[in-house]
C-alpha cells in the first residue's frame, strides 16, 4: 500500500507543480499573471510547444528522441513564406509549410527506421542540416515578412481550436489505438514488441510523422503570429519541447510512461514560469538560474517511483 | 534642492561655454536648424525658466523595458552602464531581456514587458520588423527603437505611441567613407578593404563599403590611382587565408568594416608591416582601443557613440507625461541618426574614452533639457541640436569648457 501511495503521489507531481506554479507567481504579482490579458497572452505562449510537445510524444514514447524539432519548425515556415510569397496566395503558404513538414517528418521517420544509427545523432545533424537548408531559401534576406498574405488579428481562438483539436485527435490515437500502444510498448521494451508482432519500422515511421503534423501547426501558428520566417524562426522550440515533456512528467526515454497529457501540462508549466518570472522582473540572469533550479527540483521528483527499479521505463 | 541648482549652474556654464567655443562639428551632419542646444538652455533658464525639480525626476517611476540580442555584448554592457548612470537623473527602470533568438521570443517579450507593467519598449534589436513595433502598440507601450526599416517609419511615423527611433542610414556609410578618406588622404595607394558581412547582404556591411568606395571613386576622380583588395567574410578559415594573401602583397593601407584590432593589427604587426601600413577601422571606443593608438596598431577609429540610445529616455518620460509630441516636428516620429567618432590621435581616444566612462556625451543633465515639464522650451530643434553636438570635437570642446 505504501509503495502504490508513493507512486499516486509522483504521478501527480506535474500537476501540483502547475498549480504551485500559477498560485506562487499570481500571489506575488498580485494578481497580474492569471488576469484576463495574460491569459490570453499566455495562450500566444504556450500554443508553438504545445502542439510540436504534442507530436512529439509519439517519437519520444517509441524512443526516438528527435533533437531537429527547431529546424524542421524553421524550415517548414521558411519554405512556406517562401513559395506563398512567391505566388502572393496564404493558402499557398498554408499548403507548402504543412508539405515541407510532413516531407520532413517522413524522411526522418525513413531514416530512423532503416538506418541502424542512433536517432538522437541523426536527428541532432539533421537539425542542422535543416537549418542551413533554411538559410539557403532565404538567400540574402534576413527576415521574410508575410504581412502581406496575413490578416489575422486576435490568435486566441485559433490558438485554443489549434490545440484542443490537435490534443483530442492526438490522445485519442495514442490512448485507444494500435498506433499509441504499439509507440509505447516498442520505446520500453523494442524485442518485446518485435517479439509481439509488432512492426517497428512502420510504427516509427508513423510517429515521426504525427511530429509532423505538431510541426506543421506550429509552423503555420508562428507565421500567422510573427507575420516573419527568419532563420531563427522556432530556435528555441527544441529545448523547450523536452523541457515541457520532462515537466509534465514523461520520461524522456519513452516507453509505458509516457503520457499525452505531459505535452500540455509541460507546455503550460514552462510557459506560466516563464511569464511569471518576466512579470515579476527577475533579472535576466537570475530567470536562468530559477528555471534550471525548478527543472532539476521536478525532474529529481517524478523520477524518484523509476529511478531505482531495474527496467525504469 | 542643491542638486537641481548645481546641476542648472553646470547647464549654464555649458550654455555660455559652447557658445564662445569655435567648434567644428563633425558627425552625422542632420542639423536642421540654427539653434543650438546650449541656446535653447539659455533661453529656457533666462526667459521662461526651467522648472524647479527634485531628482530623479519624474516623482513617479517610469518602466522601459530593453529589448537586446546578446547580454554579454559589449556595446550592450556600455549601454547598460550608461543607462545605469542616467538612473541618477530618470527616475526609469530598465528591464532587459534574455537574447532574443527568434521573432516569437521577442514578441514573447514584450507581451510579458506588457504585463509586468512597462511603459514602453525601448528596442535595441528587432527581429520581426513591423511586428516589433505593432505589438508594443497593442499594448500601449510606446515605442522607441533602432534601424532604418522604412516599413516601419512610413506605417507609424505618425502613431502618437511610436516616439522614433535611432537610424544607421547614412551613419553607416559614412564611416565607410571616413575610413577610405583617412587613408587615402595620408597617402595610401594600395588598400585592402575587409568587408565583412557586404558580400552576403548585411545591410549594415553593404553601406559601410558603398561608404568606402565612394571614397575611393572620389579620390579616382581626383586622378588618384588606387589599388583596392577585398578580404570579405568574417574570421574563419577562408578570411585567414584571404588575409594572409592580402598582407603578402606591397600595401599602404587596411580599412577593416569591423573591429580592426581584434583581427587585423597582429596579423600586420606578424607580417612586419605595422610602421608602413595603416590601420583605419570601425570600432569602439575602450581601453584596448587607446592601448592600440598609444602603441601606433591602429591610426584612425570610426566608433558608434552607444550613449545616443539616451535619448530615449527624455522622450519616453515626455511621452508619459502626455507630451509625446514635445520632441517631434510637425507630429511626425523623430529618428535620429547615428554618427561616428572619428578618431585618429591619442589625445582625442584618450578624452572621449574618459568621457564615454565617465563625464558622458550627454550628461544626465542634458537629457534632463529635452523634458517639457522641465524645460517648457523643450523641441525637435533642442533634441537635434544637441544630437548633433556629439562629434569628437564638440565633445572635447564641451567639456574642456566644464573644466
Amino acid at each position: 500500500m505504501k509503495k502504490k501511495h508513493s507512486i499516486n503521489i509522483t504521478t501527480y507531481v506535474p500537476y501540483i507543480g502547475l498549480a504551485l506554479t500559477v498560485i506562487v507567481f499570481a500571489i506575488i504579482t498580485e494578481g497580474k499573471t492569471i488576469s484576463g490579458i495574460n491569459l490570453k497572452i499566455l495562450t500566444n505562449q504556450i500554443i508553438v510547444t504545445a502542439l510540436v510537445a504534442i507530436g512529439a510524444v509519439y517519437a519520444f514514447a517509441s524512443g526516438a528522441l528527435d533533437l531537429s524539432l527547431s529546424g524542421s519548425v524553421a524550415l517548414s515556415a521558411i519554405a512556406g513564406a517562401v513559395v506563398g510569397l512567391r505566388y502572393e496566395s496564404f493558402m499557398v503558404m498554408i499548403i507548402v509549410t504543412i508539405a515541407t513538414s510532413f516531407l520532413i517528418a517522413l524522411f526522418k521517420g525513413v531514416v530512423a527506421a532503416y538506418l541502424k544509427l542512433p536517432i538522437f545523432i541523426v536527428t541532432i545533424v539533421f537539425g542542422g542540416i535543416l537549418s542551413a537548408i533554411g538559410l539557403v531559401l532565404l538567400g540574402k534576406e534576413t527576415t521574410l515578412s508575410v504581412r502581406s498574405l496575413v490578416n489575422v488579428g486576435n490568435m486566441t481562438w485559433i490558438n485554443v481550436i489549434f490545440v484542443a483539436t490537435f490534443y483530442v485527435f492526438a490522445l485519442y490515437i495514442f490512448n485507444y489505438t494500435k498506433i499509441g500502444k504499439s509507440c509505447k510498448l516498442q520505446g520500453g521494451n523494442f524485442l518485446a514488441a518485435s517479439q509481439l508482432g509488432i512492426n517497428a519500422k512502420k510504427n516509427i515511421i508513423i510517429a515521426f510523422l504525427m511530429g509532423g503534423i505538431g510541426v506543421a501547426l506550429a509552423a503555420i501558428i508562428i507565421l500567422l503570429q510573427t507575420k516573419t520566417a527568419t532563420a531563427t524562426t522556432g530556435g528555441s522550440v527544441g529545448i523547450n519541447i523536452m523541457i515541457a515533456i520532462v515537466l509534465g512528467g514523461m520520461p524522456l526515454s519513452g516507453g509505458p510512461r509516457s503520457k499525452m497529457s505531459a505535452a500540455i501540462i509541460g507546455a503550460v508549466t514552462i510557459s506560466v514560469l516563464n511569464n511569471g518570472l518576466a512579470v515579476v522582473g527577475v533579472g535576466t540572469g537570475v530567470v536562468q538560474i530559477v528555471r534550471s533550479v525548478v527543472f532539476l527540483v521536478v525532474v529529481f521528483i517524478t523520477s524518484l517511483s523509476y529511478r531505482t527499479k531495474l527496467l525504469p521505463r | 534642492m542643491k542638486r537641481v541648482l548645481s546641476l542648472l549652474l553646470v547647464m549654464v556654464f555649458v550654455v555660455v561655454g559652447c557658445q564662445n567655443g569655435d567648434s567644428d562639428v563633425e558627425g552625422n551632419g542632420n542639423a536642421t536648424g540654427d539653434t543650438t542646444v546650449q541656446e535653447d538652455l539659455q533661453e529656457s533658464s533666462t526667459e521662461n525658466g526651467t522648472s524647479e525639480v527634485s531628482l530623479p525626476y519624474p516623482e513617479e517611476t517610469i518602466k522601459i523595458a530593453v529589448e537586446i540580442y546578446d547580454p554579454t555584448d559589449g556595446e550592450f554592457l556600455a549601454m547598460k552602464d550608461y543607462f545605469d548612470y542616467l538612473t541618477e537623473t530618470f527616475n526609469v527602470e530598465f528591464t532587459y531581456s534574455e537574447a532574443i533568438t527568434s521573432a516569437e521570443h521577442e514578441l514573447e517579450f514584450i507581451e510579458n514587458s506588457a504585463i509586468a507593467g512597462a511603459d514602453a519598449l525601448l528596442a535595441y534589436y528587432n527581429v520581426s520588423g513591423v511586428e516589433q513595433v505593432a505589438k508594443a502598440l497593442e499594448y500601449d507601450m510606446y515605442y522607441w527603437g533602432m534601424g532604418d526599416d522604412p516599413e516601419i517609419s512610413e506605417e507609424f511615423k505618425n502613431d502618437p505611441m511610436y516616439l522614433g527611433s535611432i537610424n544607421y542610414g547614412d551613419g553607416e556609410f559614412i564611416g565607410g567613407y571616413e575610413l577610405g578618406k583617412y587613408v587615402i588622404e595620408e597617402g595610401a595607394r594600395s588598400i585592402v578593404y575587409s568587408s565583412g558581412g557586404a558580400d552576403f547582404g548585411a545591410e549594415m556591411f553593404v553601406k559601410r563599403r558603398n561608404g568606402f568606395m565612394t571614397a575611393v571613386e572620389e579620390a579616382k576622380a581626383e586622378g588618384i590611382e588606387l589599388e583596392i583588395i577585398d578580404v570579405s567574410g568574417f574570421p574563419g578559415d577562408a578570411f585567414f587565408a584571404d588575409q594572409a594573401s592580402a598582407l603578402t602583397r606591397d600595401i599602404d593601407a587596411v580599412c577593416a568594416s569591423f573591429n580592426g584590432l581584434d583581427f587585423w593589427a597582429q596579423p600586420i604587426n606578424a607580417a612586419g608591416k605595422q610602421d608602413s601600413v595603416l590601420l583605419a577601422t570601425i570600432g569602439s571606443v575602450n581601453e584596448n582601443y587607446v592601448d592600440a593608438f598609444k602603441n601606433g596598431s591602429v591610426d584612425f577609429l570610426a566608433a558608434k557613440n552607444i550613449q545616443m540610445f539616451g535619448f530615449a529616455v527624455p522622450m519616453i518620460v515626455n511621452a508619459v507625461e502626455g507630451n509625446a509630441e514635445a520632441l517631434k516636428e510637425n507630429n511626425t516620429a523623430t529618428n535620429l541618426q547615428q554618427s561616428f567618432w572619428l578618431i585618429s590621435n591619442v589625445e582625442d581616444i584618450e578624452r572621449i574614452h574618459e568621457i564615454s566612462q565617465n563625464e558622458k556625451t550627454y550628461t544626465g543633465a542634458e537629457l534632463l533639457t529635452l523634458v517639457k515639464s522641465v524645460n517648457p522650451d523643450a523641441n525637435a530643434s533642442t533634441l537635434k541640436a544637441l544630437v548633433n553636438s556629439d562629434s569628437a570635437e564638440e565633445i572635447i570642446m564641451r567639456r574642456s569648457m566644464d573644466e
